[in-house]
């Protein structure tokens, strides 16, 4: 029974060349009663949408792994949008490999492998709406960064019905090149994997931060190269469980240069019965020397049945090597929650105050 | 309008008060003195609620309510306000917001609408004023980050904010530069009224000269031992408690 809907969900995923349970080793996840709840697909109009988008922000949307509209392409100057067919993928991977000072995002969606080119201007952000709502879907979204570009993406993952979606990341950094990726998640009900695999050229930097605070099963993967010597990884991740809510991070670091860097910092509140888990590697090549890689997992468990568990682990073959990691699994201060009460906070007040507090470190870094 | 009767209370095997006995009428000010160690501080966790404390005997009750019966929250509301003698840091939370929430709490409890933080901006603005607290307190953290006399002025602030119909201020004073007394005093002064009354717990005549006490009370070994009107802080002052513990 646990086994069918398993391999279901990884034919389905594997249909949709999304990353799929058997690429990594998910240790703590079963999926077989949220599998069972997956709700048909159904079609969605601009009002279900308006909540993701922003007015005046260039964005595009994708629903259930095909892509819905092109939200605000229109704006002057600022984004580029292409739906090519199929036909056309061989040329867009040419306009690619041509483009030189603008950012390139392309997005390969649905099954029947639609393709979009979007170009623009690094200073405002592009919003990418990942819609489920229902059935199994999933798609990838690649960038490349020309030498110096620089792209902010805001992914909003929104869940419209009982679904399992996957979401894949590619990002091919050049020399200098900055890539900031805001990724959130607000809204219940469903199965979402995140999954990056990012290469950084030397001296480029990639700041991601992503929230996820909603949703039955989270999954996100995080994959970082850095190659080029001076590349530079900045990643935190809050994940806010609740009820039976799972949130499990897997990260692999690898440093393969010299004087690169990495700051990983996840951090979770579990209240209920929720779980999570981090898993995370740091490698440092040999030859890397000069690296300096920290990673910090801090756990706040708001009750007893919550459960977080954390492996980070290291894997050093460099000299001069930096590499620090620590983990906390911690509950609310007494103090803390009895001088809010005596202040006449009930107690479920002093718990929301006092984790959102614990939140903002993570939180503050979005922008939207 | 709050009496305490033979209030027995402890911690685990250790028995800490033994029968404290307190009439506050409203618009008075009672002080209790008393050595290090001798219960101060416990008489106002007790009646706080504080979750240390076992209550082993005896009653508390405020306006007619029995104290001891509700949750630490209720007994907030319910217009007990019991300061700390060393606040705790709250680092994650922002005072305003923490201030906010605590006044929208009394304003939920009493039937009245909450303050969303546009409104809550200038009339907190204009209590500050009122508490003698520098506006810049608001922007702060709760009490981290703060001095020992700053966080004293916090409470004080909250005292402002919370409007709670009798407050029990644990040594307001200690840790004050001299000036800060001055303006402590005379916070506590505004915040009178006929229908509030305080207790100070104090080691010092200093504040005593300013905020004037109906009674002074002697509380030792887990009893008050001794009270009578502002004259026994003069001769407390003078003398020191010996005279009083060993009878
Ligand atoms: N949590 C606790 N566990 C055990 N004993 C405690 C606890 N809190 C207080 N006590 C004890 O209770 C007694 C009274 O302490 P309390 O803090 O009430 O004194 P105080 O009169 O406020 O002293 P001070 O003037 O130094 O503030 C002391 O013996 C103290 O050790
Ligand atoms: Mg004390």
């Amino acid at each position: 029974m646990i086994g069918s809907s398993v391999s279901d969900a990884a034919a389905a995923a594997a249909r949709l060349g999304a990353p799929t349970t058997t690429l990594e080793d998910w240790r703590y996840v079963r999926v077989d009663s949220l599998q069972a709840a997956l709700e048909a697909p159904r079609r969605v109009g601009a009002a279900d949408l308006a909540p993701w988008l922003v007015e005046e922000e260039p964005s595009f949307v994708v629903v259930d792994g095909q892509f819905h509209h092109l939200g605000r392409a229109d704006l002057p100057g600022v984004w580029g949008f292409r739906v090519m067919e199929a036909a056309d993928q061989a040329r867009s991977a040419a306009i690619l490999a041509t483009t030189t000072e603008l950012p390139t995002v392309w997005a390969l969606a649905g099954p029947c492998q639609q393709a979009l080119a979007v170009r623009g201007d690094a200073g405002v952000p592009l919003t990418i709406v990942n819609a489920a709502t229902g059935g199994p879907s999933g798609w990838t979204l690649r960038c490349e960064l020309a030498p110096g570009a620089r792209l902010h993406l805001v992914i909003r993952h929104a869940a419209l019905g009982k679904a399992r979606s996957a979401f894949r990341l590619e990002a091919d950094l050049s020399r200098g090149a900055h890539l900031t990726v805001e990724e959130i998640q607000a809204t219940p009900a469903t199965i979402l994997t995140s999954q990056a695999d990012l290469t950084l050229a030397q001296d480029s930097q990639v700041t991601w931060t992503s929230c996820w605070t909603g949703g039955d099963l989270v999954r996100q993967r995080l994959d970082a190269t850095l190659q080029g010597r001076g590349a530079s990884c900045d990643f935190a991740a809050l994940a806010d469980t609740a009820g039976t809510a799972q949130a499990h991070v897997v990260t692999r670091v690898r440093h393969a240069a010299p004087n690169t860097s990495s700051r990983q910092l996840i951090k979770t509140v579990l209240a209920d019965a929720s779980r999570t888990s981090l898993d995370s590697v740091i490698a440092v090549d040999p030859g890397a020397d000069g690296t300096d890689a920290d990673l910090q997992n801090r756990n706040l468990i708001l009750s007893p049945l919550a459960r977080a568990d954390t492996r980070p682990q290291l894997d050093i073959r460099a000299d001069e090597v930096k590499a620090a990691h620590g983990a906390t699994i911690g509950r609310l201060d007494a103090d803390e929650m009895l001088y809010l009460r005596m202040r006449g906070f009930s107690e479920t007040e002093a718990t929301a105050t006092l984790s959102h507090g614990w939140r903002d470190e993570v939180r503050g870094r979005l922008t939207r | 309008m709050l009496t305490i009767s033979n209030l027995q209370a402890a911690v685990g095997e250790k028995t800490i008060l033994r029968g404290v006995d307190l009439d506050l009428a409203p618009g008075q000010v009672h002080a209790i003195m008393g050595p290090n160690g001798s219960g101060k501080t416990s008489l106002g966790r007790v009646l706080a609620g504080h979750p240390a404390y076992t209550v082993t005997g005896g009653s508390a009750t405020l306006d007619g309510k029995d104290l001891l019966a509700l949750d630490i929250e209720e007994r907030a509301l319910a217009g007990l306000f019991v300061s700390w003698q060393y606040p705790v840091e709250v680092p994650g939370v922002a005072n305003t917001e923490f201030l906010r929430l605590a006044v929208n709490a009394r304003r939920r409890h009493r039937d009245e609408p909450e303050l969303n933080a546009k409104d809550f901006a200038p009339w907190i603005a204009e209590v500050a004023k009122t508490a003698q607290v520098p506006a810049d307190y608001l922007t702060k953290p709760l009490n981290a980050g703060m001095s020992g006399g700053q966080k004293k002025r916090n409470e004080i602030l909250q005292l402002h904010a919370l409007s709670p119909s009798v407050a029990f201020l644990d040594e307001t004073d200690s840790g004050l530069d001299i000036d800060a007394i001055k303006s402590v005093a005379a916070s506590i002064n505004a915040w009178r009224r006929a229908d509030r009354a305080v207790i100070l717990v104090t080691h010092f005549q200093r504040l005593l000269e300013m905020v004037k006490p109906d009674r002074v009370h002697v509380l030792a070994d887990g009893r008050i031992q001794q009270s009578g009107g502002p004259e026994l802080a003069e001769q407390l002052e003078r003398e020191g408690y010996d005279w009083i513990v060993r009878v």
